[in-house]
């Protein structure tokens, strides 16, 4: 018994052994879980909402997230996979696997009586060791070495979608961070904006350089496409707007009455004039003749439409607050936030403007800008979820090029740094003393889970693609060997482009081995309180 | 959350309770399978021009009696995951081609079936995945070969109504001539010089009563409400009648702001009416100097206003539809004001005549225009139903017309192009080497297996047509497909290129790819993890329209 339940009867509780077989089938159970989704050869899972609405993935963190874990280990785990999406974009169903294995192996060594401390601290040795092999094999890659960026992206979009369609986001990928890189910033993701449409197949998903927007004109006098257009970006409100105070009019005829609808809508008239004075203006002289798009985070409504179609001046309305900064980026300019603001400067320019309808849905797009500094990657498919799936896996590639790119480096993939580190680490524990010797080869171990699962899912003999990857290691003197998923034979990876990001590594061996280690030292998990509120 | 201290050990103690989790094979691929394959089973009777009707009862109770794939489909709201996906692919299959969702459905319910069996022989659904992809490519190639010709001018009725005729056929089979004739001449009559053609400028308007015989074409548009005056007939003498088109009420300006009359004395009260009057006349005077014969209002008719609107003898008419306001504004080449003022010569437009007529017992304003970019299919048939069935024939024919525009060459239809492709496939599957043989062989049975149902739906023999067909074309003849005679009902096997059956090859791709597609997505799902179903009524599709 233990203590609490003196304390609070109605406490749950597991204590020692318990606990320890609790976390350890909590790790193990998620691990069988998302085994089959690793790598480009991992399978497919159907995710069905409450709602019914279907998602197909093989990120593992998608999966964790929207599988409603209600385990308490098993929403650890998941917490800290979601932690290495955050972070890195991939390597959540590496770091499932990894602390699963890690627990499997330790379960026999705690069953023979040695302390999970012991282990531990093999763990932390281990790490530093690992984070040692890490830097030894990384490869340094600049953002001028598009190839080298493009193996990167490539890597990445593999594990996630399938193979012709991973080389088409690859290039888009790829190009769409080279294009808002600025020497000297930080990457910015936001400014690569991902439109979804629904229509055609993924394979003419693409990159746009230019801005997607998804509304169109509000007017349908206005004109659905222009070229060589001025943008401006504007956050006026062109709409009738009611006084903060309660307001009301007298009036004694029908003649006042007609008065007072008009000057009560001047002021914004008014505004409205002034943004087509300033076309006039700019659309004069060398550029006569060029045309004039209005882009408004506010409200623009009907009567001030017309006024602007009159003008021939295409306009949307209620733009996002996000693509107003992205619009300043792409084409020029910057927004106005009133009409008193209006200078030639604020303009933006784009070759051309364009309004596309699908069914009920219009989208515009602005393409053909000097020099984008934000662009848009334009997903098209043909039910939702292929969308969604096709939206996380861009969301990957892109960070998989900034990792890139921000570490100045990549590492070997397809198991290579496993490998390496595996071997290495059994030849440190040799040097260990004390108890701890064993946990370092523990985690030894448990690094060549991820070629094993490579294999297998490829279709390969897990044990015999391990050894074939070991001798080759040791042949070649310790160079980065990896699996060839086609053959099942042992590879270069940095010659046949499979390069993994090194900060994903990175944050795998640290998070892995401190997840792990919490966990084995757990040795009571408790539950205080009332079960429900209800009191059963 | 309130995590529990887990007792049983398993997955399943670490998901929300009422989730239910599906692995391996037997759970999730077999069981996916057999959903999708009754799925397509059950609409797979409705293919063909004479397939079998099928009466649909909605969530609301409303009545459908139809043999549109798509329509039964999305009234029955399937909630299976794997048949939903194809229910999605030949949604797909509506918005790309506007046709084939039966094809499209049933030819991935068959390759689900097909490659049960290699599944069950041993094969991983990886390879049977890859197998459908390579033979799809081939397919497709094939496909390229079995053109037969191509319309050369889109505009030439004789060359585009065959085609309407047969996209038709399989919806309305008996009245396919009637309506191929009206579907063609209306989008000919529409199609933009060198523009795109928009199936909106089609429009249907449904009469209830008569025969689907009445049925007949307008150039212009059509509405299906009396006019709000005494005026009914705009005929001009001479000349043209023009059309006076406001977004807003016809009726006295309102300040946005509240307003009150503040009067003082009775005279006041008295004097406010009558200038109310005055305005009004004025307005509507002007508009009938400047030449408005009628006027169409987005929003309510105000009484003063019709009374002036009767007295200048203006017809007047409220269409409450925004799209149908777009619409008639495009026709007559109007302007929508967006308030009452008295419209410019640009601003006003015309068409050639508006007659309220009475069709049955419903009273119809009609906009006739000659050489009008919007054509209304004015459609007559003795039930709703029939009605509702027949738009969406038209609909169909109209789809296919745009399909027609965008990619002009056909291929033999009556399942003659299935046929051969299958032929082809089977024989190209054995040259292959690698285990991808086992799947492409499945493709090709897929596809006979299609042919087989369009027979067997026909009254023929299924397993003796195909043999025959076979023979055929084993024989050195192309074309070889089934031909339904619509005078007397029989089918028999023939050369259909020859009697004017021909498919859209645009169609055909489409549906041979997103069949495929979804057949293999339904393939390389291995687990299936599914939350409880939420509580509340079930989500609609699209909610209300937004501010436009």
């Amino acid at each position: 018994m233990s203590a609490i339940s003196v304390l609070n009867s109605k406490a749950e509780f597991a204590r020692a052994q318990q606990a320890l077989a609790i976390n350890i089938t909590a790790s193990r159970g998620l691990q069988d879980v998302l085994k089959s989704n690793l790598g480009p050869k991992g399978t497919l899972k159907m995710l069905v909402s409450g709602a019914g609405d279907i998602k197909l993935t093989k990120d593992g963190c998608v999966l964790l997230n929207e599988m409603q874990i209600q385990h308490p280990t098993a929403s650890l785990i998941a917490r800290v996979a979601t932690a290495q999406d955050d972070m890195t974009g991939d390597g959540t169903t590496s770091t499932v696997l990894l602390i699963g294995e890690l627990l499997k192996l330790s379960e026999d060594h705690v069953a023979e009586g040695l302390h999970p401390r012991h282990l531990t601290e093999g763990f932390e040795i281990a790490k530093e060791k690992a984070l040692a092999v890490l830097e030894q094999i990384k490869i340094p890659v600049t953002p001028a070495d598009r190839d080298l960026l493009l193996s990167v992206a490539r890597t990445s979009l593999k594990t996630k979608v399938h193979a012709a369609l991973a080389e088409l986001l690859t290039e888009a990928v790829t190009d769409a961070v080279l294009a808002i890189r600025q020497e000297g910033a930080e990457l910015d993701l936001n400014r690569v904006e991902i439109m979804q449409m629904m229509h055609k197949t993924d394979m003419d998903s693409k990159l746009v350089r230019g801005l997607v927007l998804d509304h169109g004109v509000r007017h349908p006098d206005m004109p659905k496409r222009v070229e060589n257009a001025f943008i401006l970006v504007a956050n006026v409100s062109l709409e009738y707007e009611k006084t903060e105070v309660n307001s009301g009019f007298f009036y004694k005829s029908a003649a006042e009455r007609e008065k007072l609808v008009l000057a009560e809508r001047e002021f914004i008239t008014q505004r409205v004039q002034r943004i087509i004075a300033f076309k006039e203006s700019v659309c004069s002289g060398a550029n006569a003749g060029r045309a004039f798009v209005l882009i408004n985070q506010k409200g623009v409504d009907p009567y001030s439409l017309d006024l602007l179609a009159k003008a021939g001046i295409p306009s949307l309305r209620r733009a996002k607050r996000r693509n107003m900064e992205r619009i300043a980026l792409a084409c020029g300019g910057y927004a106005v936030n009133s009409v008193d603001d209006l200078a030639p400067d604020c303009l933006g320019e784009a070759g051309l403007v364009y309004e596309y309808t699908l069914g009920e849905e219009k989208y515009t797009f602005i393409e053909e800008c000097k020099r984008p500094q934000s662009v848009t990657l334009l997903i098209r498919g043909p039910n939702k979820y292929t969308l969604t799936q096709i939206k996380d896996a861009v969301n990957d590639g892109l960070k998989a090029v900034r990792n890139a790119i921000n570490d100045g480096c990549a590492v070997p993939g397809a198991g290579a740094f496993e490998v390496a580190a595996s071997r290495s680490l059994t030849r440190a524990a040799e040097s260990v003393a004390g108890r701890a010797r064993l946990g370092v080869q523990t985690f030894a171990d448990a690094l060549l889970v991820l070629p094993k699962v490579l294999a297998s899912n490829a279709g390969h003999d897990s044990q015999e693609v391990m050894v074939k990857l070991l001798e080759e290691s040791q042949r070649s003197g310790g160079a980065a060997v990896g699996l060839d998923l086609a053959t099942g034979e042992a590879c270069l990876p940095a010659d046949a482009g499979v390069l993994d990001n090194h900060c994903v590594k990175k944050q795998i061996v640290n998070s892995v081995s401190v997840i792990a280690a919490n966990l084995l030292l757990v040795d009571e998990i408790l539950r205080a309180g009332l079960s429900s509120l209800k009191g059963e | 959350m309130a995590l529990h201290v887990p007792r049983a050990p398993g997955f399943y103690s670490m998901m929300k309770e009422g989730a239910r989790h599906y692995a391996g094979m037997d759970e999730a691929v077999f069981r996916n399978i057999e959903a999708c394959c009754q799925m397509s089973g059950m609409t797979s009777t409705c293919y063909g021009p004479v397939g079998m009707n099928k009466i649909v009862i909605n969530h609301i109770g409303k009545h459908f009696i139809t043999k549109d794939a798509a329509t039964v489909l999305q009234e029955l709201e399937v909630a299976h995951p794997a048949a939903k996906m194809l229910v999605l692919s030949s949604k797909q299959q509506e918005q790309e081609a506007g046709d084939g969702t039966n094809l499209c459905l049933m030819l991935a319910g068959f390759l689900l079936k097909e490659a049960e069996s290699v599944l069950r022989m041993g094969l991983s659904p990886t390879e049977v995945v890859a197998g459908y992809e390579k033979a799809l490519e081939m397919a497709q190639k094939m496909l390229e070969d079995q053109v037969v010709g191509q319309v050369s001018d889109v505009r030439d009725i004789a060359q585009v109504e065959p085609l309407i005729r047969c996209a038709v056929m399989s919806k309305q089979f008996g009245l396919h001539e009637r309506l191929a004739r009206l579907i063609s001449e209306a989008c000919i009559s529409v199609l933009p010089q060198g523009g795109h053609f928009d199936v909106d400028r089609v429009r249907v308007c449904k009469v209830l009563g008569g025969s689907v015989d009445g049925s007949r074409l307008v150039g212009g548009m059509v509405f299906r409400r009396a006019a709000e005056g005494d005026v009914t007939q705009v005929i001009p003498e001479s000349g043209r009648v023009k059309v006076a088109v406001f977004a807003c009420p016809v009726d006295f300006l309102q300040t946005e702001t509240k307003g009150t009359v503040l009067m003082e004395t009775a005279a006041e009260l008295a004097n406010f009416s009558a200038e109310e009057e005055r305005i009004m006349e004025a307005q509507v005077r002007s508009l009938a100097e400047a030449g408005a014969r009628v006027v169409v209002s987005g929003g309510k008719v105000g009484e003063l206003a019709l009374h002036y609107l009767n007295h200048y003898n203006i017809l007047a008419l409220r269409v409450s539809s925004k799209f149908d306001l777009r619409r008639l504004a495009t026709a007559t080449g109007a302007i929508a004001l967006p308030r009452l003022t008295t419209p410019t010569a640009e601003e006003m437009g015309s068409c050639s005549r508006v007659v309220t007529q009475e069709v049955g017992d419903t009273n119809v304003v009609v906009f006739e225009e000659d050489n009008c970019k919007i054509s209304t299919v004015l459609l007559r048939a003795s039930t709703e139903n029939l009605l509702d069935d027949l738009e969406r024939a038209v609909d169909d024919g109209v789809n296919a017309y745009k399909a027609l525009t965008r990619n002009p060459r056909f291929v033999s239809g009556g399942g003659a192009t299935e046929a051969a492709l299958a032929v082809k496939l089977a024989a190209a599957a054995e040259a292959e080497p690698g285990l991808e043989q086992y799947a492409i062989s499945r493709f090709a049975n897929a596809l006979d297996a299609v042919v087989k149902t369009l027979a067997t739906n026909c009254c023929l023999n299924g397993a003796e047509t195909l043999s025959k067909i076979h023979a055929e074309l084993a024989a050195g003849r192309k074309h070889i497909g089934i031909f339904c005679d619509p005078d007397s009902g029989e089918s028999a096997v023939a050369n259909v290129s020859e009697r004017g059956l021909s498919d859209l090859l645009l169609v055909k791709q489409w549906a041979l790819r997103l069949a495929c597609r979804s057949a293999c997505t339904v393939l390389s799902v291995d687990e299936i993890i599914m939350s409880r179903p939420a509580g509340g009524p079930k989500p609609r599709g699209p909610g209300g329209d937004d501010d436009d």
